[in-house]
């Protein structure tokens, strides 16, 4: 395997674990997170449950000082896969609430789980492959080797890959940045 | 290394069923909009549509495919048939291609099999379910008519046929087809009508694309394909160009699922991009079908990417969306059909029901049909949810 894991992050039980240390504990909501982040990203709060940690994972997984762990690299060689299982479920359920009166459109338009993969590439500018899992558990094997094969045959120079999950207050995200 | 040229088209819309009728449509100023008679829908007589007033059953004996196939793939093939028929049985060693685009797949079957579904999984005849993917709509086709070559399947929403040319041209380019066809097809929905009802975009009335009280896009249903060949093929079968795919581009607007960019980014990387790759200046288009669809936030934005690329320069401009309704993944095929026949016969449509002139914009469409008109260079542009916009460029030959 010619690519290696630079940075991991883990959101779980309420807090972020960065390559092992704790960076945050006692989160007690994704808002929480992101005021903590001193993220600045106002569209943040139109996103669905899932959308919502996919984005913060990805900036804690990715976020290296003040910069980013890809400055400099070429964006459109830059891939994104991410596995999940309860997907949008939350939005879905929510959304199908609205259709007894007035179906929301702001609702509607998350009720795809690949939408997390858009809303981090929107933020970050990346335009590389990729790919959105859905999956009973974290299939590890599974997304190594899609992962593989986008750095070491499709051209790619790095990818964010990992896992996304949130059942109502159950969130699991695991995110590892990897690059050749 | 070839350009790839149009040497024949084929199509099917709410205004005909083939490229003749169609045109004669165009000419006569002839709506295909109407209230919904073979789509079963909550909807019906609330939302216009421009649907193919053909039930499965008689588009399926246009071609001898069989009639509980998806409407899509019927679609499909009555406009397959039209663009290749006369040419299959003479392809001999030629390397031959099929890209067809959509986007509902065999929705229309899983639609009619889904309230029983969720009573009963085991009352559902399997093969209701079997085409529900978008490929198995390609696969469908190219097994009817034997089109053993590379095939493959394009969906990226409202521009997706216009990608299946776009690639089908660039593989012909690098020498490695020497024939294509290339468009797409999509068949009314329960899924597509609700989906844009939700995302509050339909027209109660007819549409009026470009017009400063527009209110929405009317769905349509549709098939639109192009032949497309390099120049050792036309010699082979001996046949002269309708045009040639001069520039096209692809590009992301990045900016929201559904919607476009108050200023069209997307909508103007395209346009530059497909006319730099022609090598044409601004002031050599004469025509742009434009996406034109008749929303608040699509005519606004390309209205303002054509404004600042052409910038006062406007080439005459109008969006056949009006006739045909909105084909999603059928249009960029359907506007193909249409562009190559505005350069074959120098005329430019009309943008049907036009009455108010857009604030946001200085320039107009073109509101009566003109013919006898010398049309070179024709931009179309087709921009489809998740910000996939494209452009393609055809130039007389």
């Amino acid at each position: 395997m010619n690519s290696y894991i630079i940075n991991k992050v883990g959101i779980l039980a309420n807090q972020v674990s960065v390559n092992g240390d704790r960076f945050f504990s006692d989160i007690v909501s994704a808002e929480d997170l992101y005021r903590r982040l001193n993220l600045g990203y106002a569209k943040f709060f139109k996103m669905d449950t899932l959308c919502k940690w996919a984005l913060l994972g990805a900036e804690c997984v990715m976020k290296n000082g003040d910069s980013y762990v890809y400055e400099g690299l070429d964006k459109t060689k830059i891939a994104v896969v991410l596995m999940t299982n309860n997907g949008c479920m939350d939005v879905d359920k929510r959304y199908w609430e609205t259709t007894k009166t007035i179906p929301s459109p702001a609702l509607f338009v998350y009720t795809l789980p690949n939408i997390m993969l858009g809303e981090i590439c929107i933020r970050h500018g990346f335009k590389g492959e990729q790919l959105s899992l859905v999956s009973d558990t974290y299939n590890q094997e599974e997304i190594n080797f899609w992962v593989d094969d986008l750095i070491k045959n499709r051209g790619m120079a790095a990818c964010l890959m990992g896992w996304v999950d949130v059942k109502e207050d159950e969130v699991r995200v695991e995110m590892n940045w990897v690059a050749r | 290394m070839s350009k790839s040229y149009i040497v024949n088209t084929g199509i099917i819309t709410a205004i005909g069923n083939d490229t003749g009728k169609c045109h004669q449509s165009l000419m006569e100023g002839r709506t295909g909009i109407s209230q919904a008679e073979i789509l079963q829908t909550h909807w019906q007589g609330t939302f216009p549509v421009g649907e193919v007033k053909m039930s499965n059953a008689e588009l399926a004996a246009i071609t001898g495919m069989d009639e509980k196939l998806p409407r899509t793939a019927l679609l499909s093939g009555v406009a397959v048939k039209e663009t290749w028929q006369a040419f299959q049985e003479y392809t001999g060693s030629l390397r031959t291609g099929f890209f067809s685009a959509n986007t509902v797949g065999g929705m229309d079957l899983t639609e009619s099999v889904y309230g029983a579904l969720k009573q009963d999984v085991f009352s559902v005849e399997p093969g209701k379910l079997k085409y529900h993917e978008c490929g198995a709509i390609t696969e469908l086709v190219r097994k009817h008519f034997k089109l053993n070559g590379f095939a493959t399947t394009i969906s990226t929403a409202c521009s997706s046929s216009a990608n299946s040319i776009m690639m089908a041209a660039q593989m012909i380019e690098n020498d490695m087809m020497d024939v294509a066809i290339a468009g797409g097809a999509d068949s009314l929905s329960k899924f597509t009508l609700n989906g844009f009802n939700t995302l509050m975009i339909l027209d109660k009335q007819p549409c009026q694309p470009f017009d400063n009280e527009r209110r929405g896009l009317n769905l349509g249903e549709g098939a639109g394909y192009v032949l497309l060949m390099n120049e050792k093929a036309m010699k082979q079968y001996g046949l002269a160009p309708i045009c040639a795919v001069s520039g096209y581009a692809n590009a992301n607007d990045a900016y929201h699922q559904t919607a476009s960019s108050p200023d069209g980014t997307g909508n103007k990387l395209a346009m530059t991009e497909a006319l730099k790759k022609s090598g044409l200046a601004i002031s050599q288009i004469d025509y742009i079908n434009l996406h034109g669809t008749g929303t608040a936030n699509n005519d606004s934005s390309e209205g303002k990417a054509i404004a600042t690329i052409f910038e006062g320069n406007i080439p005459k401009a109008s969006s056949t969306k009006a006739f045909t309704g909105h084909t999603l993944g059928a249009c960029g095929g359907v506007e193909a059909v249409f562009s190559a026949l505005a350069i074959r016969d120098g005329l430019v449509y009309p943008n049907l029901r036009w009455q108010h002139q857009m604030e946001d914009i200085s320039w107009k469409p073109v509101t009566a049909l003109q013919t006898g008109l010398d049309i070179r260079h024709v931009l179309s542009n087709s921009f489809g949810f998740g910000g996939n916009c494209s452009t393609l460029i055809f130039s007389k030959a």
